[in-house]
């Protein structure tokens, strides 16, 4: 179990480490993949809720240290992400690839929605500004990061079984 | 809804991730103060990370700032042998006019130490390394432009007058117009542009140079822009004001301008 928790911590750690050391240097244009929404998603599907939210939480209140004014609302939006993830994954079949990757979309696009709506003060027209410029494109690219790290998960899990 | 009542009864992992986003918006909902002395400790555990990450940025703004300094390196390179020939052919024919030989000057590099004491909005203390034979009276420039001249010297320390002293007048010129005049400072962030008659031409946005002519400056040395010229009370020059292209208030490293040979 100790190796377990090791283990989620320094994944915890080197996620985090992603987003605020590479997330930058791999924009394109306003698009920024979101690897702890990926991880999230990721944990909550394939793990169980407790590991999904406990990483959601841990990982979004150390992004958001960076930002002393909105400290606590990464992490809630995660966690509730997490949340919800896992009571769809009780009405909607989530074994198929395709439904896990548009989850991570739907996920990205809805956190960012909420999380530029609060630091805006939900002034309208910056938020639609931000969800054309940023969102939704940040959204796409999150999901497409999504299915390369899903992709590598499950060919690893298909590796580990035939050996 | 229904259905989430008996999940919440029997799950635990859903209990504890409400329990967290509870926690979150608690959080959230803080003093700005207790924020911001969270925050201050969160970054504690994380620093060493984020300290790499700043680190790994700086590493690859150098490295696009050296591809930029690199590029205006070879162009300057470029520019100075066009310029080296052009010199050779100035000097060429200076000859064949029979001109006198324009002076050559050596760059004496020195650091600002501190402001001097006794005049702390006129001059400025530097140092030089020993043994460069700075002498009082010698220009001083930075890559702006003309700052002062030297005056005082100890055998390592020089203290500069600056252009923003009564004591430092500065025979210049309109760059555009040719017009002459002398550069003083009268108080205040901007300079003077004195004995500039009403016939003469000067305009606003115009650049300022020394004219060489006083004897201490060489010529061509950028000083200012014109900043406003106005009738001011004398009857026959106007006012001409000029704001200089040093920043007075940024001294760093300064260069004393040294003639060849001495």
């Amino acid at each position: 179990m100790a190796k377990y928790v090791l283990t989620f911590i320094a994944m915890i750690f080197a996620v985090v480490l992603f987003q605020t050391l590479f997330a930058d240097l791999v924009t394109i244009g306003f698009a920024r993949p979101d690897l702890i929404i990926v991880i999230t998603v990721w944990l909550t599907l394939s793990k169980d809720l407790l590991w999904g939210s406990a990483f959601a939480f841990s990982a979004g209140f150390l992004e958001d240290s960076h930002n002393p004014d909105f400290l606590g609302l990464g992490a809630l939006v995660k966690v509730l992400s997490a949340i919800v993830i896992y009571l769809v994954s009780h009405r909607v079949r989530t074994d198929s690839y395709a439904v896990r990757i548009g989850m991570i979309a739907v996920v990205a696009f809805v956190h960012d929605i909420i999380y530029f709506f609060v630091v805006y003060a939900f002034d309208p027209h910056l938020g639609l500004l931000s969800i054309v410029n940023t969102i939704l494109p940040s959204a796409a690219y999150t999901a497409f990061v999504g299915a390369g790290i899903l992709y590598l998960s499950e060919r690893r899990l298909v590796v580990k079984f035939e050996a | 809804m229904k259905w989430i009542s008996p999940l919440l009864s029997k799950e635990k992992a859903l209990r504890t991730s409400l329990i967290l986003a509870g926690i979150s918006l608690t959080y959230l909902l803080l003093p700005h103060g207790t924020k911001g002395l969270m925050s201050s400790a969160l970054q504690g555990v994380y620093s060493p990370f984020y300290g790499l990450s700043n680190r790994v940025t700086d590493l690859f703004q150098v490295y696009e700032e050296n591809l930029q300094l690199k590029d205006t390196i070879t162009h300057q390179m470029l520019h100075l042998a066009m310029l080296g020939e052009e010199r050779k052919e100035n000097s060429r024919l200076r000859s064949l006019l029979g001109f006198r030989e324009t002076i050559q000057y050596d760059l004496v590099a020195a650091e600002l130490i501190t402001l001097d004491p006794k005049r702390r909005q006129n001059a400025v203390i530097v140092e030089t390394r020993y043994g460069t034979g700075v002498s009082p009276d010698l220009p001083v420039v930075n890559t702006n432009g003309l700052v002062g001249k030297t005056s005082s010297v100890t055998s390592e320390q020089v203290s500069v007058e600056l252009l923003t002293s009564p004591n430092c007048r500065v025979a210049a010129r309109d760059a555009n117009t040719r017009t002459l005049g002398i550069i003083r400072w009268e108080g205040g962030k901007l300079l003077r542009l004195d004995n500039v008659s009403y016939s003469d031409s000067v305009s606003e946005g115009d650049t300022i140079i020394t004219s060489g002519l006083g004897g201490l400056f060489p010529e061509s040395l950028p000083i200012g822009i014109i900043d406003t010229v106005y009738a001011g009370e004398s009857p026959f020059f106007r006012t001409v004001e000029v704001r200089p292209f040093v920043d007075f208030g940024a001294l760093d490293e300064l260069m004393i301008l040294k003639q060849s040979g001495f």
